[in-house]
């Protein structure tokens, strides 16, 4: 939590409405901000076009996708911020779906009702509730998963899947013939999706409860894991933004003339608390900002500072105060 | 022209002071006082930037600025004018000064931009890099900052932007094996010297750093994690057997929301024992 002065270029520049709502809504159930600046998105996709027709990857229902050639692809839904969902949830689907976790490819899923977090009410990561959320739900997508792809093999065998086993990938029958996932990926994808799937007791376990290593660490040690601010799109335009810089204060009247002759210039947005500059390139709208004069109406806090801020809260009555700061809260320079 | 009293008076105060002024105060001395590095604001910076003060050569930087500013606004000393101190003339991160700071040899340098061939303002004009033993030419203003070139340019994102003011190392990249934050260097200051992101620390995650990164899944969100390897791949490269104070001067300024601090420290240990363990088998 920063003081109205104390307010960094990267902060200024990094909140946009977007992230406030986001971070308001996300508060709301949590009762506080969390971390959450730069939620990564670790691996990802190849366009449909640059992937092979006949090793497109079968869903097997939301989580997971199973390519011909073995792939096991993991949807994470929930955003990976060092606290290791990447791995914790992949573990969750690996224990049931009987392979290792290092095995199965993670991608981070679209938006998607099916990925509502039940604890929060919506598809959010917070709280600590991610593994809670997902302890039923990602276990039942392994254990849906295999189930089907042993009854692919097991028809294909033309024999009862009961005695089929999963060995890291792998279906066994019980006479020691061998089918690998991907073989049978795209006969298990047409089948029904179970409802109801046996899910192991805890004394069967072999990943959950077991140290793994995190499967994100790769990709963050060669500067290939992909944040919110590596995303590229095509044509994509950059906002640079300067904010009241007290709580509560709007712009009275600014002058763009200089910063519409700059380099990379496409807009000037005023928004409810400030001006953004959106240009070609991040930097340019940056610059293009900086040359922006703004005068300020400094609104109602225009002398609310530091000291003042405990000051006045313990001068409230408790119901008051709790309000009063979470008011403060939500208009807070994040 | 001469440098803001106020912003060398900011570097007495203690880091949690710094952080504290005021957003106009912290640009002052970061906009003035380009190319710092975070590590001399902590131990031994009262010290050092006395000697500075009180050193002869003080008339001479001063002079230097004067060159530098000479012809050129206010507006472009931001760019032109960089300061640096450190133990090693490596660790101060200068880029453009380094030349000045090799011909004084002593513990710190001081140094301002050699002559920066600008056109006209705003102009674009084409700059060569070295980056990742590639050269590369790019169409880019020549105040356009390092970062945004790496990033925006050339699409090396592993390099992030945290702060933008030289103060929390997420974008550390090497410059001639210097730890450099690229958040504050323009591009023309990197122009012609040896550039080396994280992506070009090895091919294959093979550097002994990235190695003992895994061994001991040292990052958890991950994003400060390429300054901090870079870091502290530039303090292996020149102490191969570094103690923990070695480590914690050189990685003071590389900060981590997470806290992964001692898994840094402990991972570049191992790097280190590493490197001898392959030294001693290679003997």
């Amino acid at each position: 939590m920063h003081t109205v002065n104390y307010q960094t270029d990267a902060e200024q520049t990094l909140t946009s409405p977007a992230r406030r709502d986001f971070l308001r809504h996300y508060r709301h159930p949590l009762g506080r901000a969390r971390h959450c600046d730069h939620p990564p998105r670790l691996r990802q996709a190849r366009p449909h076009s640059q992937r092979n027709r006949r090793l497109r990857p079968r869903a097997m229902n939301a989580w997971l996708k199973v390519g011909s050639d073995n792939t096991i692809t993991f949807l994470c839904d929930r955003s990976e911020m060092g606290q290791g969902v990447y791995t914790s949830l992949t573990m969750l689907v690996a224990e049931e779906l009987g392979v290792a976790p290092h095995r199965i490819q993670v991608e981070f899923a679209p938006a998607n009702e099916v990925y509502t977090n039940q604890l929060l009410g919506t598809q959010i990561t917070g709280g600590s509730t991610s593994v809670r959320d997902a302890w039923d739900k990602l276990r039942k997508a392994g254990a849906q998963a295999r189930t089907m792809l042993t009854q692919a093999a097991a028809k294909q065998w033309g024999i009862n899947p009961q005695g089929c086993r999963v060995e890291d990938g792998v279906i066994v029958s019980p006479h020691g013939k061998r089918l690998t996932f991907g073989a049978v990926a795209a006969s298990a994808a047409g089948l029904p999706v179970p409802d109801k799937v046996a899910l192991k007791d805890a004394g069967a376990y072999k990943v959950i409860g077991t140290p793994v290593k995190r499967l994100d660490t790769p990709l963050k040690v060669d500067g290939s894991a992909q944040y919110g601010i590596d995303v590229r799109l095509p044509d994509m335009l950059y906002a640079a933004l300067t904010q009241s810089p007290t709580l509560g204060g709007k712009v009275k009247s600014f002058d763009d003339t200089a910063a519409k002759t700059m380099p990379g210039y496409k807009a000037t947005v005023q928004t409810s608390s400030g001006i953004a500059i959106v240009a070609d390139s991040w930097y340019r709208a940056r610059k293009a900002r900086d040359a922006v004069k703004i005068e300020w109406d400094n609104g109602p806090n225009a002398s609310l500072n530091d000291a003042a801020i405990p000051e006045r809260a313990c001068s409230l009555p408790l119901a008051a105060r709790r309000k009063w700061l979470a008011r403060m809260a939500t208009r807070m320079p994040l | 022209m001469e440098l803001r009293v106020e912003g060398l008076d900011l570097l007495h105060q203690p880091i949690h002071q710094l952080l504290r002024a005021t957003d106009g105060q912290r640009r002052n001395v970061v906009d003035r006082l380009l190319g710092i590095q975070l590590g001399a604001l902590t131990a031994g910076m009262r010290e050092r930037v006395d000697q500075m003060r009180t050193d002869a050569q003080q008339t001479e930087l001063e002079n230097l600025e004067q060159a530098a500013g000479a012809g050129s606004d206010d507006d472009d000393l931001r760019f032109d004018c960089r300061l640096g101190w450190g133990e090693r003339g490596g660790g101060c991160g200068l880029a453009q000064g380094d030349d000045y700071a090799l011909e004084k040899g002593g513990d710190y340098s001081t140094a301002c931009g050699r002559a920066v061939p600008r056109l006209i303002r705003g102009v674009l004009s084409m700059i060569r890099l070295n980056v990742n033993g590639k050269d590369v030419q790019v169409d880019v203003e020549d105040d356009t900052l390092l970062l945004w070139v790496l990033r925006d340019t050339l699409g090396l994102t592993g390099t992030k932007f945290g702060c933008g003011m030289a103060l929390c190392g997420a974008c550390t990249v090497h410059i001639d094996g210097n730890p450099t934050r690229a958040c504050v260097t323009p591009v023309t200051a990197a122009a012609d010297h040896k550039i080396t992101t994280i992506e070009g620390l090895s091919s294959n995650r093979s550097h002994p750093l990235q190695k003992a990164w895994l061994e001991l899944d040292v990052p958890q969100c991950g994003y400060c994690q390429s300054g901090q390897i870079m870091s502290a791949a530039a303090l292996l490269a020149s102490k191969p057997k570094p103690t923990d104070q070695d480590i914690d001067d050189a990685m003071s300024g590389n900060i981590c929301r997470c806290g992964t601090y001692q898994r840094i420290r402990a991972a570049i240990h191992r790097a280190a024992d590493m490197d001898l363990d392959k030294g001693s088998a290679n003997s």
